[in-house]
């Protein structure tokens, strides 16, 4: 009667009988099949990016601070069904698998000519609370009004919540203000770094 | 003497052997191979579960004008830590165990203050660590009456030598003190770095 090792591969021991390609044969396909059941275990780190890019403009005048839920439009990439790939534009993202998730995203902001913005901030949120923020005072330089602004988090996701980008706009003059800022392309990038 | 296979180090008998003793043979082999299937499986299931914290505060906390001050976790949430890295504390931050680079990053919601004109605010984050003291540093303008926010993100390596605590300082410029008040603080492990830089 064979003896097995903890993971179950099995050996002769000298009381059984003396076929040494039998006890060869159990011991390689035991083996064998362990060894490809650790191997189907590989796959990539599960990870995604998606973007937006059409303009988001703050249309209208204001005096305190207004705030978009941006939009993603394009799949740039998406690694092991991290989540399911956006088919027509949506402002919530849903990582597929439950753990630690790490996030980073970016927007493009531009402001026309003249505007009075004292403030632009990047949020991201997980459903309806945020968790990152980041922001820029005097937004505004000419003759390149165009910069970019990234924030950088961890969270947990359970596998069912959400992911939103957000962007905010303040001016603070008290003087409503035109013509409008625009935020243009944006991006969010999830990497899973646990897998509870 | 029996023989081993060049990469995984598997024993093998050897026609030369004095004396064949097959069950000691094919025992040998498979006492070998099971603990490296079971080595590989860990590092496989190790490299999905890697060593993360992070923690998130709200209290409002002084921050003296000109003086550059730890960032406080007191009453922080642990968002979520697997490798007892977080330190909800005063002087506290995210302590790092495991060898390898790190994603870190943090941003902090200093008050706005009425009557301060242009001024700056500046975070960085600082490691007890042997390399990369002050692995990152950011800074940003206020103006009147406007809620500042800072952010800071890096890659920072931990040599896996005893442990690096990784804190946030802040530092503004006013001639009066502001408060700050919504933080967070993110550290994940991205990468093992064979034998080490």
């Amino acid at each position: 009667m064979p003896d097995n090792t903890p993971r179950g591969y099995p050996y002769s021991i000298p009381s059984d009988p003396a076929d040494v390609p039998a006890a060869m044969e159990a011991l390689a396909e035991a083996i064998d099949g362990d060894v490809g059941s650790v191997a189907a275990t590989v796959r990539p780190r599960r990870a995604f990016r998606v973007s937006g890019f059409s303009p988001v403009s703050f249309s209208t005048a204001f005096t305190t601070t207004n705030s978009y839920t941006l939009p993603m439009e394009v799949n740039d990439f998406i690694i092991g069904d991290a989540i399911d790939p956006i088919n027509t534009p949506t402002t919530t993202i849903f990582p597929k698998f439950p753990g630690f998730w790490l996030f980073r995203a970016e927007i493009v902001y531009s402001a026309v000519g003249g505007s009075l913005m004292e403030r632009v901030t990047i949020e991201l949120y997980r459903n309806i609370s945020f968790f990152a923020l980041n922001g820029t005072c005097r937004p505004i330089v000419f003759p390149d009004p165009t910069a970019t602004i990234p924030v950088e988090a961890g969270t947990y996701c359970s596998g069912t919540d959400y992911i939103s980008l957000r962007a905010s706009a303040t001016q603070n003059t008290g003087i409503p203000d035109g013509p409008p800022m625009v935020l243009r392309e944006r991006s969010l990038f999830g990497m899973q770094m646990t897998e509870s | 003497m029996p023989a081993n296979t060049p990469n995984r180090n598997y024993p093998y008998q050897l026609y030369t052997e004095p004396t064949m003793d097959f069950p000691t043979a094919i025992e040998s082999l498979a006492e070998a191979v099971d603990p490296d299937v079971t080595a590989l499986e860990s590092a496989i299931a190790g490299a999905y579960d890697r060593p993360s914290a992070a923690m998130s505060a709200s209290s409002d906390v002084p921050v003296l004008a000109n003086t550059v001050t730890t960032v406080s976790w007191i009453g922080a949430t642990v968002v979520y830590d697997n490798d007892s890295m977080a330190l909800p504390s005063g002087v506290g931050g995210i302590v790092l165990r495991d060898q390898g680079v790190y994603a870190l990053s943090a941003y902090v919601q200093v008050s706005s203050l009425a009557g301060i004109t242009n001024h700056g605010v500046e975070l960085s984050f600082a490691s007890t660590g042997a390399i990369s003291s002050a692995p990152a540093r950011t800074s940003t303008l206020g103006v009147v009456n406007m809620t500042t926010y800072v952010h800071v993100s890096t890659l920072h390596y931990h040599t896996g030598v005893g442990t690096d605590t990784i804190t946030l300082r802040i530092w503004q410029n006013t001639l009066t003190a502001r408060i700050y008040s919504n933080r967070q603080i993110t550290a994940t492990k991205v990468s093992n770095v064979i034998g080490g830089v």
